[in-house]
């Protein structure tokens, strides 16, 4: 389905979806087992809040000893119950390493496997999604999502094509670092798509404003990138910080990684985040912050003046 | 769109962390070893020809540790993490061929040099780049398997040449043997100020150092 909108009728449905996102008392999680899940608005399938990202990080080439260290890191990933794991075209050997993972566990049930096309990378959508696939050694992706919006209108139309044949479960599309803002919320109002994929932390939240409300309103899964700013936010706090008592008693916050990250996949929009790992044991506490309870809003109110603070 | 490029940070544009370069610099030194031994021994006599005046003899030693460089850190290796570095490799085989080109159509100035400040500065360039730069990043680095060697790493490669190169050409012939290795200077500098490598001022300092011998001729 395909809805044409003017910008007073977008602006029109914004304030709308504001209004009705902020009566909701909160959007619906789910528990299974200890882990947290969140549904995808356009199925209601749910999917484990704590993802994988892979950019820079798996990017290892023929490295056999890093290949080791990092199809570790994948095993730790799934054992605890993970799901969506996030690559693209442009993160180097990332899909090959993730072809080597799988090969060896066996292509875990619980995987979610999210890319992206991308136009440098050369060859249509239809055909980066083939070789990509080969290289995840997969019969199929679960979402491909169009990479920094590059070249959308062609590609949308291709994964549209792509989703209809049932080679792609689902579409999306994505921006990171704030970038391009204006566009990506005119392409999430005007278009189709199941998810989309952005740079939400609790240093970088303009998100917040009309992104996130207008995913809520148009029945859009959010996937959350650089959930730490790209490493730098959570390596400055573990070095220098202590983690607030009221955090620990408030909901069970152990480690910075419960407080980052819980602070993101509490966000009723937000389905999931993909922090990046290059070890099993940071892994292991990515994963340990989905399994606890999330902060409430007044919470979430105290944990940005806390970091702001710092 | 303009906007855009001021989100962006070093770090955005080097694919790869910090342990996977360096363990690259490893791998090509446990792939070549002990090339490393014979290479800077071919650039100690290519500077002792330079410093006697013999310049020709000097480039067309200099030509083929770009092109190894060039193939076996870019090309084989470098190119598997970031597709920029094909473009490098590319870079580093066109230096090697102007190099060439240099040796066998260019001519020696038949005298030493002398102990002018260009002169000396072009030496001690070539020998930070020939003996201390392996050194240097042994001993910031991560040990010796992870030092960075003449004609099998780019960047004391490309110090050795600046040195070198001020050694052995003035004019024009200088310039045209000195843009790529200042190019790359760049680029490396970058990278490792973004890899947070301990050594990342060094080589912004081997410019400013060859750019001040050159002004003062």
């Amino acid at each position: 389905m395909r809805t044409r909108c003017t910008r007073r009728s977008v602006l029109k449905r914004l304030g709308l979806g504001f209004a009705w996102f902020c009566l909701l008392p909160r959007f619906p999680l789910a528990q299974t087992g200890n882990t947290l899940h969140k549904p995808i608005p356009a199925t209601g399938e749910t999917l484990p809040a704590i993802g994988l990202g892979t950019w820079r990080t798996f990017n290892v080439g023929s490295d056999r000893r890093l290949i080791d260290a990092r199809s570790e890191v994948v095993r730790a990933f799934f054992a605890h119950g993970g799901g969506v794991v996030d690559s693209s075209p442009m993160y180097g050997s990332a899909p090959d390493l993730m072809g080597h993972a799988l090969d060896q566990l066996g292509h875990p049930d619980t995987l979610f496997a999210a890319e992206k096309v991308w136009s440098p990378a050369g060859g249509s959508a239809r055909e980066q999604v083939a070789e990509l696939a080969a290289r995840w050694r997969v019969p199929r992706f679960d979402l491909v999502q169009v990479h920094n919006l590059d070249d959308w209108r062609e590609h949308l139309a291709a994964l549209r094509e792509l989703k209809a044949e049932g080679k792609v479960r689902y579409i999306g599309i994505t921006t990171s670092h704030g970038r391009r803002h204006r566009e990506f919320e005119q392409v999430m109002a005007d278009e189709a798509l199941d998810f989309v994929q952005l740079t939400y932390n609790l240093t970088h939240r303009e998100a917040e404003a009309r992104l996130l409300p207008l995913a809520h309103e148009r029945g859009l899964a959010v996937i959350a990138n650089r959930p730490y700013d790209g490493g730098s936010l959570i390596k400055r706090l573990k070095r220098s910080e202590r983690l607030p008592e009221w955090a620990q008693q408030a909901f069970a916050c152990r480690t910075w990684a419960d407080f980052l990250l819980r602070f993101v996949v509490s966000h009723p929009a937000l389905t999931c985040a993909i922090p990046a790992s290059t070890r099993v044991e940071h892994l292991e506490e990515n994963m340990r912050a989905g399994q606890g309870p999330l902060p409430s809003s007044e919470l979430r109110a105290r944990m940005i003046r806390h970091v702001e603070s710092l | 769109m303009s906007g855009d490029w001021l989100s962006y940070r070093l770090a955005d544009f080097i694919p790869v962390t910090p342990e996977v370069y360096f363990r690259l610099v490893e791998r090509v030194n446990a792939a070549w070893w002990p090339l490393q031994l014979l290479a800077g021994a071919l650039g100690l006599v290519a500077l002792a020809l330079a410093w006697r005046g013999r310049s020709r003899f000097a480039l067309a030693l200099l030509a083929p540790a770009w092109a190894a460089s060039g193939v076996v850190f870019h090309l084989q290796r470098y190119a598997e993490l970031n597709w920029a570095a094909v473009y490098f490799g590319g870079a580093f085989l066109v230096q090697a061929v102007l190099l060439l080109a240099l040796a066998l159509f260019g001519r020696d100035p038949g005298r030493r040099p002398g102990a002018t400040p260009r002169a000396v500065t072009g030496a001690a360039l070539a020998l930070f780049g020939l003996v201390a730069y392996p050194v240097v990043t042994a001993v910031a680095g991560d040990g010796w398997s992870r030092a960075e060697v003449f004609g099998l790493h780019p960047d004391p490669t490309a110090v050795a040449t600046l040195g070198m190169v001020l050694l052995a050409l003035t004019g024009a012939r200088a310039w045209l043997a000195l843009a790529l290795p200042l190019l790359w200077l760049l680029v490396a500098s970058l990278t490792l100020v973004a890899l947070q490598a301990a050594w990342a001022w060094l080589l912004p300092g081997v410019v400013l150092v060859a750019l001040v011998a050159i002004a003062a001729g």
